[in-house]
């Protein structure tokens, strides 16, 4: 563990949550460049395509003029599909594409087609993007969180974009306030914490050992079907006692000392968003995790935007034709999003690491399952924001428009993370290979 | 559900642990003699029913480990502990493989897994107060360690839904021991968290005993693994000590003793939380969430949904047809204005279940209510091909809104469905997408007749309205073959198994044609079957 989170932890000492982060000052800044980073982020029922894609001008419409101060750094890319999709088309219902965004993967009937099944349980059929840079780098980093997969108000099972594998969706957590707390009080043995932590990491642990053995004696009690949910039961203890008998090193955090989390009242979704931003940000400039994921709402939600005079009901806005008042309730949803997708990016900015900040190593990726919003569930042209150049490797303040399939960006993604072995991602009948207009 | 069978040699030997219940090698210390099995089953005396030959040997489908659900959690802990802050909105999402919360199939992430701890933490850290009276021990008196002993034996049978093992009560004593030093309370404190993370508590482990004359992987539950079913299926919880005092002196080895207490429990209040459970996922009341955005109006039909299920389940006759054609109501304000006003529900318009807010709201579409009707209450599986396009044209105006679904008609793929569904979603048309009555839609009179063919003897023929619908489902023999089947998919977690659980479903229907078609009697019953006393194992 760094010098900067241990003293933060040991001024907190077991206080969680919202308690202000005390700066730490004596710790040398390294020129060394951070490490690579990624954040996924994903918004509910489309975005309008008239007011998201940059015409000819290249000049942003409506939707993303909020993030016009960070026009250098955005690229837009049209002309992505979901061919994972359209190859092998299911009922064009609402949550299913979800799990295929970030997979490029099918979506898999849990019924095999012998009953109508809510259409809450499709899931996706292989590992999604942002799970598997995260297994790439714990193979050789270890982190306090191979991942973190946040939600806002994500509700119903089954409406998930984050996948470990075949029909394996992961519940984004939507509790901000205990996120943060983790990342406050996450393991290690440094000398340097509050007895308080060292106690509960202490009691946690032997807890842990005795579910271990209870575990182990319940493996003879079970047939081979279940054998496998017991060994997986066992290796997420496994993996946590790994991770938190390690000790961390290096200049990593350095960025730790400069974070600030954000102020501000308003409706529980704007401020549980806020919060789930503060703790990407956190986690980054602390480097307990370099991969997150965020999904806001569930894909279909009714939600109204009062904060913002929109009084209609999101998902019925996007079934109606889209003019006057849903042409305006849309195209303010969509910029709203935009600003919290903003709002990230100052965030990162405003950390510094190396000779420049977070940002510069990071990158951000938004997407929707839906070609637009306006009710024809389409899956060709994929609403698609990209931010910051991943030290140097990705491009940026561009407006690319292709023709291939989405699974190309992740290839694309995952070689700039520096897996050269990375050919192909998701559905490998659709795949081409890496962008190379997106490269730098 | 699944438990190691012993292979060898069936009752005798104790390998492992003299405790009694042990693990895959030990033995059931609950009795049950194998010559018992055969006259314990129900027989049909005059052979009548050749499905209730069946039942000469044992036999049920299979199934899977279940974990519980976030229902069952929060139960588990009011009951034991009461604590009744519902922790459970801190965990992720249960599986939904069909129409119930089923745990059976998704390994455990780590997400979920911090959760876990977490709530175990808070649960233990709230009841910490209580332990002297939860618990009563003298620690000055016993000693520490003896009255942790006593505090892991009292508490983590109950969470474990049975005994602990000597092996697992040294593993907690030690525990303390380790912790006594922070203070007996919070060292005790850290055993509950524990007994909360067990694996013991969070999946339902069963074991059992091979029945001979059957297949040898088919075991008869001990009677410890059918207390665990009978609590997490009629009270969504753990056992309370009455049972587990059965299940230890085999009561629970016979079909009396389960049937004596399924009684005791239908009878108590907790058996509401089964009911409600069971109605709330049948009909996916939760999806009243997207039609109501009032809040207050959908909070006050949702409370007369659960009162309009309280009344049946406390009512001692309570039967199918009186779940499709009551016009009991308990309303409030609210809920009156919106049925119309008054005190009662208006007769003509409101009868039973498919009639009420929650129904309607749940499910807005004129084919959606038809399909609950004949995927639900009849047991059909209608499913959306993947390669029918399902474009209708729009309403055109001036056009009457029946018009629109009678295009179904000239497209024969959609209407080898839709001439069942149709005719019976046409029938709701006097209920909007909330569930008002409405006399008239943009000035067209509404014209909810209806002519049904080839769906059901009861139910084929002409109706006018969901109200002479309903009174007509409430006849019909396949719906009460089809509720016994639903209750027993809730029940179990899985399909019934039309080969292997045959006998069960015989002798579910029998419970509902000897009782007039009472729920009290099938849910009793459901406690009686082969496939509630047995599981099938893969090895």
């Amino acid at each position: 563990m760094n010098h900067s989170r241990r003293s933060v932890l040991s001024a907190l000492g077991l206080a969680p949550v919202l308690a202000p982060f005390i700066p730490v000052l004596h710790r040398e800044a390294h020129a060394a460049p951070g490490p690579k980073r990624v954040v996924f982020m994903h918004t509910p029922n489309g975005l309008l395509r008239q007011e998201l894609v940059p015409g000819t001008d290249n000049q942003f419409k409506r939707i993303l003029a909020p993030l016009n101060r960070h026009r250098a750094d955005i690229t837009y890319i049209d002309g992505l599909h979901m061919n994972s999709f359209l190859t092998n088309p299911i009922p064009n219902d609402h949550p299913p594409p979800l799990g295929q965004v970030f997979t490029g993967a099918d979506s898999v009937d849990p019924k095999d087609g012998k009953e109508p099944s809510a259409s809450s349980s499709w899931f996706a059929s292989d590992i999604s993007i942002d799970q598997l840079l995260a297994k790439r780098i714990a193979a050789s980093t270890q982190l306090a969180f191979p991942i973190l997969n946040l939600g806002v108000d994500v509700g119903s099972y089954g409406w998930h974009m984050s996948h470990t594998g075949y029909r394996m969706p992961v519940f984004p957590d939507n509790d901000a306030a205990k996120v943060m707390s983790r990342l406050l009080t996450s393991g290690g043995n440094s000398p340097q914490t509050s007895p308080d932590l060292q106690r509960l990491w202490a009691r946690r642990k032997s807890a842990r050992d005795l579910v271990r053995a209870e575990l182990g004696e319940a493996m003879s009690r079970v047939g081979k079907d279940d054998k496998t949910r017991i060994e997986k039961h066992l290796q997420v203890l496994g993996d946590i006692e790994k991770r938190e008998s390690l000790a961390t090193e290096g200049d990593a955090g350095a960025a730790c000392k400069t974070f600030k989390p954000s102020a501000g009242d308003g409706d529980a979704f704007v401020k549980s968003g806020r919060l789930q931003l503060d703790n990407i940000a956190l986690a980054f400039a602390c480097d307990l995790t370099r991969v997150a994921t965020l999904q806001w709402d569930y894909s279909a939600t009714y939600r109204k935007f009062p904060w913002i005079g929109v009084d209609d009901a999101h998902h019925e806005l996007s079934h109606e034709q889209p003019i006057g008042r849903v042409y305006e309730g849309l195209t303010k949803i969509g910029s709203w999003y935009a600003e919290q997708f903003g709002s990230l990016i100052d965030r990162l900015k405003a950390m510094p690491e190396g000779g420049g900040t977070v940002f510069d190593n990071t990158l951000l990726v938004w997407m929707s399952e839906h070609s637009s919003s306006s009710g024809d569930h389409g899956r060709e042209n994929l609403p698609c924001v990209l931010a910051g150049g991943l030290a140097g490797t990705i491009g940026r303040g561009r407006v690319l428009r292709l023709n291939r399939s989405h699974n190309d960006l992740f290839i694309t993604i995952a070689q700039a993370m520096g897996f050269a072995d990375i050919k192909t991602f998701g559905k490998t009948s659709v795949c081409k290979g890496t962008i190379a207009e997106l490269l730098a | 559900m699944i438990v190691a069978v012993i292979a060898a040699c069936g009752c005798t030997g104790k390998v492992g642990s003299s405790e009694g219940t042990a693990g895959a090698n030990g033995v059931a210390a609950t009795g049950g003699q194998h010559g018992a099995d055969r006259n314990d089953l129900p027989l049909d005396p005059d052979n009548t029913n050749p499905a209730l030959s069946a039942c000469r040997v044992a036999d049920t489908g299979a199934s899977r480990l279940l974990r519980v659900t976030r229902f069952q959690y929060d139960n588990s802990v009011a009951d034991l502990l009461g604590d009744t802050t519902g922790p459970s909105t801190a965990l992720a999402s249960d599986e939904r493989p069909g129409t119930f919360a089923v745990n059976a199939d998704a390994a455990l992430t780590e997400t979920l897994y911090v959760q876990y701890v977490e709530v175990a933490e808070a649960v233990a850290a709230r009841a910490k107060p209580q332990f002297g009276k939860l618990v009563p021990c003298d620690e000055t008196k016993q000693g520490g360690l003896a009255c942790a002993e006593i505090f892991t034996k009292t508490l983590g049978q109950r969470l474990y839904r049975r005994p602990l093992l000597s092996t697992e009560i040294d593993r907690f004593t030690k525990l303390y021991a380790d912790n006594a030093m922070t203070g007996h309370a919070s060292a005790l404190e850290l055993v509950l968290a524990t007994l909360l993370q067990s694996p013991n508590f969070l999946y339902q482990f069963e074991r059992g005993r091979p029945v001979s004359g059957s297949d040898p992987n088919v075991a008869r539950l001990d009677g410890f693994s059918v207390a665990t079913r009978m609590a997490s299926f009629l009270w969504q919880s753990t056992p309370d000590d009455e049972l587990l005092a059965a299940a230890e002196s085999g009561a629970l080895d016979t079909a009396t003793g389960i049937e004596s207490q399924a009684r005791r429990m239908l009878a108590v209040s907790k058996t509401k939380r089964g009911w409600t459970s069971f109605f709330r996922q049948w009909l996916q009341v939760a999806r009243m969430d997207q039609t109501i955005l009032d809040i207050p109006l959908r909070t006050s039909l949702k409370t007369e949904f659960d009162g309009f299920i309280e009344n049946l389940r406390s009512s001692a006759d309570a039967s199918v047809a009186m779940l499709l054609s009551s016009r009991e109501a308990k309303l409030d304000n609210t809920s009156s204005a919106f049925y119309g006003g008054g005190t009662s529900l208006n007769p003509s318009q409101r009868a039973g279940l498919l009639t009420r807010a929650a129904f309607l709201a749940a499910n807005t579409a004129v084919p959606a209510r038809g399909k609950f009707v004949f995927n639900e209450l009849l047991c059909n599986s209608i499913s959306l091909p993947d390669d029918v396009d399902t474009t209708l044209k729009d309403r055109q105006p001036g056009e009457n809104p029946r018009a629109q679904f009678e295009r179904h008609s000239e497209n024969p793929q959609c209407y080898s469905c839709h001439r069942f569904l149709d005719p019976l979603g046409d029938a709701f048309w006097h209920y909007d997408k909330s569930g008002r009555w409405r006399d008239a839609i943009d000035g067209w009179a509404v014209d909810a007749r209806v002519e049904v063919k080839d769906v059901d003897p009861a139910v084929d023929g002409p109706s006018n309205g969901a109200v002479a619908l309903s009174e007509k489902l409430a006849q019909s023999q396949t719906v009460q073959t089809c509720f016994a089947r639903q209750w027993f998919r809730f029940a179990m977690g899985r399909d019934a198994d039309d080969t292997r659980d045959a006998c069960s479903l015989a002798v579910l229907q029998q419970s509902l044609d000897s009782s007039e078609g009472r729920i009290d009697a099938l849910l009793a019953a459901l406690t009686t079957t082969n496939a509630f006393r047995h599981v099938r194992t893969t090895p």
